[in-house]
């Protein structure tokens, strides 16, 4: 897998700062977060609950109407999001970047075919007639292996097990051949077996539309698989980002570290024991000043900056991997 | 080791499907179909498979938590059935289960202390001052601080609510705690604290452990012996390296070959095995062998015949007519 330096330049998210207001102030959930998609790639976003995640992603698409922008640009192919009408964004979301949702069954509309639910949008988009809309749709069903397209299309979200209504999610995401695909932990509510053949689903089609994904997940093992670029978040801020082999050999923040060494491997040897990370992420609402992180950081040092200081992304090596940490060079001499 | 602390043989449970205008039983649906089980001291059984194969029943059976249609279930060589319902009660205290949901399984409206010190009144007789004094130590056991008696569940974080679950489980000495999902519902990073209290916990105290996941990397690291569920059948139980390195039966090798691992090179090698489909449903199950739907080694004599859980060696027990 290669970094795919060379391709365009899908999206560029730039010093986003966002959040919400509730009663005890505004919470930043996303704090001076920068990325590049490009197109071809698979860009994965790492982070536990309330690591921010989620709102990267549905501020990209605009989907949060209680999130509130502070900071920063989104630009999609040098257009940016943040500045374009309703209208526009009705276009753009949908025919050139589409979401597919954790839990398809909260996301599929439960009193209309699934047939009728991905025709739609070619009909919004394309201006399709009805019966060309439902044809496209069937061909679409049948693409992400759904057996018996035809059939299925007439039938309710309800009749579908799991693994086939995440497919009719991703149908319906892939119908008007969007440049980016961005799936929120698509595969968390099904089982593993049922995982694997989303997973491969996905990937095929990425290959087929030459689009990009965005894949959010806390599941260390599917970006593993997947992913062409890694971003680790921690408590709404970046902790490190990179090539895939460089998140996981080169590891270069001490949160990243602790996540791999926290979770039990499937092959090795038995009775290495589990290294948890101490402690549990921070409120939003009460920060810890400095590094977000360093409560928990067994390489934290206090006194020094980490206490004090917020670390700014630094660069490890030569290449595009940065790291939010005061002592990043030393890091991957723990590993 | 003398004999198994929990055993459990031939456990069956039928759940009604009810329908039509008087709610009449109009179907029948095994979600436990045959489970033979027996759990040793200190030992800890890990219970795999994906959702609606039964591991989760399986573990409110053991208990009876649910009564089983048929089948019985003994603890310490004593069958549950027989009991009354005064020596059941007694018996409750040695057998604990502890929740995926650790947030829905406490009282809210009572503080830690209070939810923890009860068993100990009704079962112990103890007066409030020395339950709460062993409440205290209980809590700085599972890694909380003996302060917290005094807080709400609401109070406390995902891993903190779980090991307060643990704690509740543990109050009355239990010698076999049924885990069901008991990490399923926390962030990585917390996992791995109270996956290792647990192991710690056993080495301590001595508990064995029924752990029902549908983590295949987790029931690895914890367990002694495994065993596989598809569709209400145990269809592979053994020693853990007789499951992960050598597993016999397709669906065992499907299911851990289906995990990703948290290692780009290794996943850019590894081959997959694709299994067709979902489950089926378990109201119909497929004649036969129940896996054989999805199987790539599926022959006339598995729609025919259901394949019987045989020993391969030293205990490692598979069902299937084509094993590797």
């Amino acid at each position: 897998m290669s970094p795919r330096a060379g391709s365009e330049v899908l999206l560029s998210v730039k010093n986003l700062v966002a959040g919400f207001d509730t009663g005890e102030g505004r919470v930043r959930a996303v704090d001076n977060v920068s990325f590049d998609i490009r197109r071809g790639e698979v860009f994965s976003i790492v982070g536990e609950s309330g690591s921010g995640k989620s709102v990267t992603a549905m501020t990209i698409l605009g989907l949060l109407p209680t999130v509130k922008v502070d900071n920063g640009e989104i630009l999609w192919r040098g257009r940016d999001l943040l500045k374009v009408s309703d209208a526009e964004m009705r276009q753009i979301r949908g025919a050139e970047i589409a979401m597919i949702f954790q839990d398809p069954l909260t996301a599929l509309n439960p009193v209309h075919t699934v047939g009728r639910q991905v025709a739609e949008m070619a009909r919004i988009h394309q201006n399709m007639s009805k019966k060309h809309a439902m044809t496209r749709a069937i061909d679409m069903l049948d693409l992400v292996g759904i057996p018996e397209a035809r059939k299925r299309a007439s039938m309710y979200p309800h009749e579908f097990s799991g693994g086939m209504r995440q497919r009719a999610m991703i149908a319906m995401a892939i119908t008007c051949d969007p440049d980016l695909l961005i799936a929120d932990e698509p595969t968390t509510a099904l089982d593993v077996t049922v995982q694997a053949q989303v997973l491969e689903v996905l990937l095929d089609i990425k290959d087929n539309i030459d689009s990009a994904i965005m894949l959010i997940t806390h599941d260390l093992g599917v970006v593993a698989g997947l992913s062409d670029n890694v971003m680790v978040m921690y408590a709404g801020r970046q902790a490190e980002l990179g090539t895939v082999d460089e998140v996981f050999y080169e590891t270069s923040h001490p949160y990243t570290l602790g996540l791999l060494r926290s979770i039990p491997d499937l092959e090795g040897p038995f009775g290495q024991p589990l290294v948890p990370i101490e402690g549990s992420p921070p409120s939003l609402i009460d920060r810890p000043s400095g590094c977000p992180f360093h409560p928990r950081c067994s390489m934290a040092r206090n006194p020094g900056p980490c206490t004090t200081d917020i670390p700014e992304l630094v660069q490890i090596g030569t290449t595009a991997h940065v790291s939010a940490c005061h002592f990043a060079s030393e890091v991957s001499v723990a590993l | 080791m003398t004999g198994p602390v929990l055993e459990a043989r031939d456990l069956v449970k039928e759940f009604p499907i009810r329908g039509g205008v008087f709610a009449r039983t109009v179907a029948k649906v095994s979600a436990v179909d045959g489970v033979n089980i027996s759990l040793g001291e200190a030992e800890t059984l890990g219970l795999v498979g994906e959702s609606g194969c039964g591991k989760s029943t399986t573990g409110r059976l053991l208990l009876h938590l649910l009564t089983p249609t048929s089948g019985t279930v003994e603890f310490e060589g004593v069958a549950l059935d027989s009991l009354s319902k005064s020596e059941m009660v007694e018996l409750r205290q040695r057998m604990q289960i502890v929740f995926q949901d650790p947030y829905a399984s406490l009282n809210p409206r009572r503080t830690v202390g209070e939810t923890l010190s009860e068993p100990l009144k009704v079962h112990r007789k103890m007066n409030s001052k020395d339950s709460m004094v062993r409440v205290r130590e209980l809590l700085s056991v599972v890694g909380l601080s003996p302060e917290h008696a005094n807080r709400y569940p609401h109070e406390f974080s995902g891993g903190q609510r779980q090991r307060v679950g643990i704690a509740r489980a543990l109050v009355l000495d239990p010698k076999v705690i049924v885990l069901d999902e008991p990490v399923s519902a926390l962030d990585v990073s917390i996992q791995a604290g109270v996956i290792n209290l647990l192991q710690q916990l056993q080495d301590e105290l001595g508990v064995g452990y029924v752990f029902i996941a549908h983590d295949l990397s987790v029931v690895r690291h914890i367990s002694n012996r495994v065993a596989v569920m598809y569709l209400g059948h145990i269809v592979e139980q053994g020693g853990r390296t007789d499951i992960y390195d050598n597993a016999k039966h397709p669906y065992t090798k499907a299911l851990i070959s289906a995990v990703p691992v948290a290692d780009p090179r290794r996943e850019r090698s590894r081959s997959r095995i694709m299994l067709e489909g979902d489950v089926p449903s378990p109201v119909d199950p497929p004649s036969g062998c129940r896996f054989r739907t999805r199987c790539w080694k599926a022959t006339e004599i598995c729609s025919e015949v259901d394949p019987p859980l045989e020993d391969h060696g030293g205990g490692h027990l598979v069902a299937c007519h084509h094993p590797e």
